[in-house]
């Protein structure tokens, strides 16, 4: 299996990944499926990279929850240094 | 017999000691503070208690108070069922699934029950029979039979997590309490079973220990998904 660097995924992709490190694959999409939901966007693959933030935001409680407040945060600043943010 | 108590001795400190540090790494107001703290103060009681056992092999003399070896018991009991019940209401709180049908996970947790209160059951309906309530019994066979009956939930949220590193936290978790059911089993069936008693007792020494060293791995994967 050939795996993309994160700047050949699209933002959402490269959201799930790193929640994957964390969450397992399975969980990781389960958690982008609820934040996405939250921010109201249509659909998972359509989440541009506008919205990445919103989705970072949406996704912290159920991080804090798991991995509690300081790594959540080290995991959203992850992310959003991998896209650019 | 000293020799197995040693060890247990030094894995329950070892967990409590690694249960806080554990507890440490999460801020006010973080779900799973509490959890770990509980893991942490329930396992340090263990360790005064199977402390305080182990030097009155050599000096017979120390011994705690039953009333208070009843509290420390009752005390550590409460803290380490509790402990696992705010794990599972955590992993509820986040809405996020198992990879299972929920009927599949509805009949499974009921198993789990029915399996937890007769197995952990067993040693109660045993004590009463024989007209002995010691309630340091009674609080342990409580907490076993809650332990028992979460080991599916906390199951499935490692099957959620599988391939991240948080399912290490919770599968250690639920095989802690695998390892108390079988401890608990043995526990039942070995006098049936005819086997020299220094035999049985090493077995369920080496359950007890095999227990508490899931819970010592349980924090050591939590510290090391958190960085």
């Amino acid at each position: 299996m050939t795996v993309k660097p994160f700047d050949a995924l699209p933002p959402v992709e490269v959201v799930r990944q790193k929640l994957g490190h964390y969450l397992g694959p399975f969980t990781a999409k389960n958690a982008v499926n609820l934040g996405v939901k939250q921010i109201k966007a249509a659909d998972a693959d359509a989440v541009t990279r506008a919205e990445i933030p919103a989705l970072i935001e949406a996704l912290g409680p159920t991080l804090r929850i798991l991995l509690g407040k300081a790594a959540a945060e080290k995991v959203a600043r992850e992310i959003r240094q991998e896209l650019s943010l | 017999m000293r020799f197995h108590r040693a060890i247990l001795v030094a894995s329950v400190i070892a967990t409590g000691i690694s249960g806080l540090m554990t507890a440490a790494r999460f801020s006010r107001g973080d779900r799973l503070l509490t959890s770990w703290a509980l893991v942490g103060i329930g396992y340090l009681v263990a360790a005064v208690r199977h402390g305080v056992r182990l030097v009155s092999f050599f000096e017979p003399s120390v011994t705690l108070p039953s009333n208070l070896n009843n509290a420390l018991a009752i005390a550590q009991n409460v803290a380490i069922a509790v402990a696992l019940l705010l794990f599972v209401l955590a992993w509820r709180a986040t809405g996020l699934t198992a990879p299972v049908s929920r009927n599949a996970q509805i009949l499974s947790i009921m198993a789990g029950i029915v399996i937890a209160a007769l197995v952990g059951g067993y040693p109660l309906i045993t004590a009463l029979a024989t007209t002995d309530t010691n309630p340091i019994l009674l609080v342990s066979t409580a907490g076993d039979i809650v332990g028992l009956a979460l080991i599916v939930p906390l199951a499935l949220s490692a099957l959620a997590m599988r391939g991240g590193l948080l399912m290490y936290t919770w599968i250690y978790l639920a095989a802690g309490e695998i390892a108390w059911l079988f401890y608990d089993l043995w526990w039942a069936m070995q006098p049936a079973m005819g086997i020299a008693t220094n035999v049985g007792n090493a077995v369920v020494e080496a359950m007890r220990i095999a227990a508490v060293l899931c819970a010592f791995a349980a924090t050591i994967a939590q510290r090391r998904a958190m960085g």
